[in-house]
């Protein structure tokens, strides 16, 4: 998992990245600066419910922006530098998110009928 | 700074495609296409471009034609080439002739936007300045005698130019259709500009020749002139200097956004309505949430795609606004615009 969201992580500005799972699990988490934030499981049941129908957003702050985007396993969410390069971090996302849904473990039953 | 790459190919709808499909990039790169040679050769006489995209095989002046005509006068431009005819000869003529890539078709879009975004990220390796004044600037990389190629773009008009610098000397200069000492003059004329620095500088004429100070100044004099001439005009427009992003996105009248977004982007904006919508603070709410807990500051603003027809770009305020977007507006654009 972290090798998919390297591109992502190495990029100039970002400063961290997580992946949320639909049920609210943290799939992945990977943070550059130490002061990251961390969200507690009302938090994230909270922006899950916001996120409902969304398949990108991206929102600009006075210090920063977070970047939001779908993906077949949950959503990824991106914290970086207002001058951070959107545009290749959706390039980036084109690539990658696509290949999350064979790298993820499937669940119960369907583990066990993998192609 | 969002540069120009332009797109040579006879493929229109290829062209489409790929202008389409590029859209999304839109805060990095902007598009241009022409569909021949001399079509192509028009454009980069107008617009400042800052990578050329061509097919080999062109009506009219082919892609090497390009190639040549790029190498010899804007050295600074790199060449990707594309060709749906790759033979082991082509690749080595278009390496000769300065390509700076070679692809060979069919192209995948992210594969060229990937292409595209490394090229233009050597355009800034040596850093980006935002809202600075130019003169005192240029004076440094002419008292640490430097070699660098300088974008600039300024701020109000969104005019672009390039500088070229060896050993600290201007040794030309561009912006619209002019070169040398005129061009450079424009380029001073400008109060607030974005740079890029790029640390190097192609072989270039020395087609200015006079003291950088003495251009400046002259550049300033120029300048104070046309100023008192068109006073009159310029308290008429005095007004117009209110749409600034943070009282834009504070104090929230509509027709002071849509202003903000046709002044920055003209009317082609893909803005299909402006609107006070409170449905949407329970999401905002969340959002500012999120940055709070990554200390990201208030927010000033957000883009959210739902899969509908349209795109939103919501404005928190006292009463949230909501603009309404086509999916194929330039959405970084128009976020810039409210929020640079």
């Amino acid at each position: 998992m972290k090798d998919v969201f390297r591109d992502i992580v190495g990029m100039d500005g970002v400063k961290g990245a997580m992946l949320l799972s639909f049920d609210g699990a943290i799939l992945f988490e990977d943070y550059r600066e130490s002061s990251a934030a961390s969200l507690g499981p009302s938090d994230r049941e909270g922006l899950l419910a916001a996120l409902d129908g969304v398949r990108e957003t991206d929102a600009v702050y006075r210090d920063g922006r977070i970047y939001i985007r779908r993906s077949d396993i949950g959503f990824l969410l991106v914290n970086m530098s207002a001058a951070a390069s959107v545009a290749m971090l959706r390039l980036n996302c084109d690539i990658l998110l696509p290949t999350l849904k064979s790298t993820a473990e499937p669940k119960g039953m369907k583990r066990f009928f993998r192609k | 700074m969002i540069a120009n790459v332009l797109i040579v190919d006879d493929d229109r709808e290829m062209l489409t495609a790929l202008q389409e499909d590029f859209a999304k990039y839109d805060d990095t790169f902007t598009v241009l296409t022409a569909e021949d040679g001399q079509t192509a050769i028009e454009v980069l006489r107008h617009d400042t471009v800052s990578l050329v995209v061509t097919e080999l095989k062109v009506p009219g002046i082919d892609g090497p034609g390009v190639l040549k005509h790029v190498a010899e006068s804007y050295p600074e431009i790199p060449v990707i080439v594309i060709t749906a005819y790759s033979t082991p000869e082509m690749v080595r003529l278009a390496r000769e002739s300065g390509a700076a890539e070679y692809l060979s078709k069919p192209v995948m879009p992210e594969n060229l936007a990937q292409k595209i975004m490394t090229i233009l990220s050597r355009e800034s390796d040596g850093g980006t300045l935002h809202s600075v004044s130019s003169g005192i600037f240029l004076q440094l990389i002419e008292m640490e005698q430097k070699t660098c190629t300088i974008r600039l773009e300024d701020i109000s008009s969104g005019q672009k130019g390039v500088l070229f610098f060896r050993d600290g000397e201007l040794f030309n200069a561009r912006a619209c259709h002019q070169q040398g000492k005129s061009a450079a003059q424009r380029i001073f004329s400008w109060d607030k500009v974005t740079i890029s620095i790029q640390n190097d500088c192609p072989p270039v004429e020395n087609k200015i020749q006079s003291e950088l100070q003495t251009l400046i100044l002259e550049a300033a004099r120029l300048k104070d002139e046309a100023a008192s001439s068109d006073g009159d005009l310029a308290e008429a427009e005095e007004p117009t200097g209110e749409t600034d992003a943070e009282e834009v996105t504070s104090s929230v009248p509509i027709s002071r956004i849509r202003h903000a977004i046709e002044k920055r982007i003209g009317q082609a904006d893909g803005v299909e309505d402006i609107y006070q919508d409170t449905s949407w603070d329970g999401f905002i709410h969340r959002l500012s949430a999120l940055g709070e807990l990554f200390r990201s500051g208030p927010m000033k603003l957000c883009f959210v795609d739902k899969g509908e027809s349209s795109d939103h770009i919501i404005i928190p305020g006292r009463r949230t606004t909501v603009i309404s977007v086509s999916p194929k507006s330039p959405r970084d654009k128009i976020m810039k615009a409210l929020s640079p």
